[in-house]
């Protein structure tokens, strides 16, 4: 019976795992997130830390297909990084082609969100992720089924080992992409280096136009404010008096959330157009002549919204400084 | 020797890939069997089957499910927990399900209709496939993160005189915080539960009764969506719903 001694220690140590398995104590790295000056570090869930490994693992989820039914749309589909992660059309396009009933966000800054869609009705990156995988018009499948699939290939199984512990699941996978788009920091523009000092990282017309944003007529910084451009609530700008997509409403159930939606980040506008909730707005002259007109008497409209005129040179000065927004350097920190 | 080893290695072997079931009390001692029947008009629920609905129009249900929250046995001295949450897909016909509970005498259950706030909001990512909660059982809101409470979907003929199909969509889908109410379920008598005995108990839903109530009726022919909005008629058939449960014991 001495046979049996070594044939239980290896079937006991053998027992829960496959040979192809990476050694699961093998240690990940704290990811070292690059922050832009003036930025106050995000918050980061205790039970979700930035790794090497998880941030990784997420960037590959994000950028695969097979995250959808029949293969063809991926999280890059609708958010493209040159342009900030948002979608260049006013309806993002989903399997079999549907289109979904929202413009895609840019995903920048988002690790300072305080809740998920323009609606705000998810309130973590982590249950966000499995929104999009659900919807019939987007991607049409199942986050389980999706983990199924991808848990033992490469590179999944060996990144969801080393930053979890344990083959590719929904809960890691959900954890993955929340991790990587953490990552998606925007800060590094023209206006960030001429905040800091350099008096030459704007042009005398796009000062002119940063000065206006700032005026309290123009009223901008009411809502786009802070660090990220946006106070990240949730306004009723007047754009239609009927809105066919009640907005915050939905989630609240409230009426007089109707037609309210988040305050998008003016970081990289020049690259996130289509602009609005449903993308109704293709440049940017047309989001001023908007904000210009105070908007549509809807019962909702803010209060901050306000009339104000610009002369043509004004406006090109508005539009110069909305230009400088834009990012110098790529937000994705993922290798 | 040889012999200790032998349960050593059957023990370890066991232990070695145990996979994280929930501990059961210890005080559990007793098995509480409940049948659960769905049913129009007293007999047995069949889908897909036009019934009459308020006001004479014809309806038939197709599809229904509803989570049962925080299960408790009540006794005159107070309540024991018996499980966190079950889903009940009514559409198949009678089904049973066992729990384990304690040794005791009790006046009847208290359960959640639809989960509650901390639990309706978890991330629904963390339950595999076989987890009532999973998102395979199409009961999670993406968009809002939470669950529906109860999904009732049906069809209908707006033509109270009709004799063809049933073409008209019912979906009515209640969910969010305001629509989780707990039912009190009492049967005629107490009971009692021991030690190697399984206990029965029938859990009897009237689903007629889930339109039609002597306090609220719903009219399927302009009363019939609701996804999360709508909340008037999200909660007329939360109401209608706790009203429809009855409890007897076998």
């Amino acid at each position: 019976m001495k046979w049996l001694v070594p044939i239980a220690v290896m079937l006991v140590l053998g027992g829960c795992r496959r040979e192809s398995d990476p050694d699961p104590t093998e240690s990940d790295a704290p990811f070292a997130l690059v922050l832009p000056v003036g930025f106050p570090a995000p918050d980061v869930p205790a039970d979700n830390p930035l790794t090497v490994a998880s941030t990784a693992l997420g960037k590959a989820l994000f950028f695969d297909p097979r995250l959808s039914r029949d293969g063809s749309i991926s999280c890059a589909s609708c958010h493209f990084p040159d342009h900030a992660f948002s979608d260049t059309t006013a309806l993002s396009g989903g399997v079999d082609g549907q289109l979904g009933m929202r413009n895609a966000p840019s995903l920048a800054n988002v690790a300072y969100h305080r809740a998920f869609f323009r609606d705000g009705g998810v309130p973590t990156l982590e249950q966000q992720v499995i929104a999009p995988i659900h919807d019939e018009v987007e991607m049409d499948h199942n986050i389980n089924q999706v983990a199924t699939a991808l848990r033992y290939q490469e590179p999944y199984n060996t990144l969801a080992m080393k930053a979890f512990g344990e083959p590719l699941n929904a809960w890691n996978l959900s954890r993955a992409i929340a991790c990587y788009e953490r990552t998606l920091i925007s800060g590094w523009s023209r206006y960030d280096r001429y905040m800091q000092g350099e008096q030459t990282a704007l042009s005398d017309s796009e000062i002119r136009g940063m000065v206006l944003f700032n005026n309290d007529e123009l009223n901008y910084t009411a809502c786009h404010n802070g660090h990220d451009l946006s106070d990240h609530d949730y306004h009723n700008i007047g754009l239609y008096l009927t809105y066919a997509d009640v907005g915050r409403e939905r989630i609240t159930l409230d009426p007089a959330d109707n037609g309210r939606f988040k305050t998008p980040t003016l970081r990289n506008i020049a690259r996130t157009g289509p602009y609005m909730h449903d993308g109704s707005m293709s440049t940017m002259e047309q989001v001023i002549d908007h904000f210009a007109s105070g908007g549509l008497p809807h019962v909702n409209r803010d209060p901050e919204m306000r009339t104000f005129d610009l002369s043509p040179e004004q406006k090109l000065d508005l539009i110069a400084f909305l230009n400088a927004l834009t990012d110098e350097r790529t937000i994705d920190q993922v290798p | 020797m040889t012999r200790s080893l032998f349960f050593f290695v059957c023990a370890a072997l066991l232990m070695a890939c145990r996979t994280d079931e929930p501990v059961k009390p210890r005080t559990a001692a007793s098995t509480l069997r409940i049948e659960v029947r769905p049913e129009w008009n007293g007999q047995p629920l069949q889908r897909y089957t036009p019934y009459i609905a308020p006001h004479g129009y014809r309806f038939q249900v197709e599809f229904l499910k509803m989570y049962l929250s925080d299960l408790r046995l009540v006794s005159a001295t107070g309540e024991s927990t018996m499980e966190q949450v079950r889903l009940l897909d009514l559409g198949n016909g009678p089904f049973q399900f066992d729990l384990q509970v304690p040794v005791g005498n009790w006046l009847g259950m208290r359960a959640g209709i639809g989960l509650p706030h901390d639990l309706n909001y978890t991330n629904a990512a963390l339950y595999g496939d076989e987890h009532p909660m999973s998102v395979n059982n199409g009961m999670y809101w993406s968009w809002a993160t939470g669950y529906k409470f109860v999904l009732f979907d049906g069809r209908y003929d707006p033509d109270p005189n009709g004799t063809g199909p049933l073409l008209s969509t019912f979906s009515v889908h209640t969910g969010m915080d305001t629509c989780f109410t707990t039912a009190e379920l009492f049967p005629a008598l107490p009971f009692g539960t021991e030690k190697d005995v399984t206990t029965k108990l029938v859990l009897r839903i009237a689903v007629d009764h889930f339109l039609a109530t002597p306090q609220d009726t719903i009219n399927v022919t302009t009363e019939n969506q609701s996804h999360g909005g709508n909340y008037p008629l999200a909660l007329k058939l939360t109401r209608n719903v706790r009203r429809s449960m009855a409890l007897e014991v076998l």
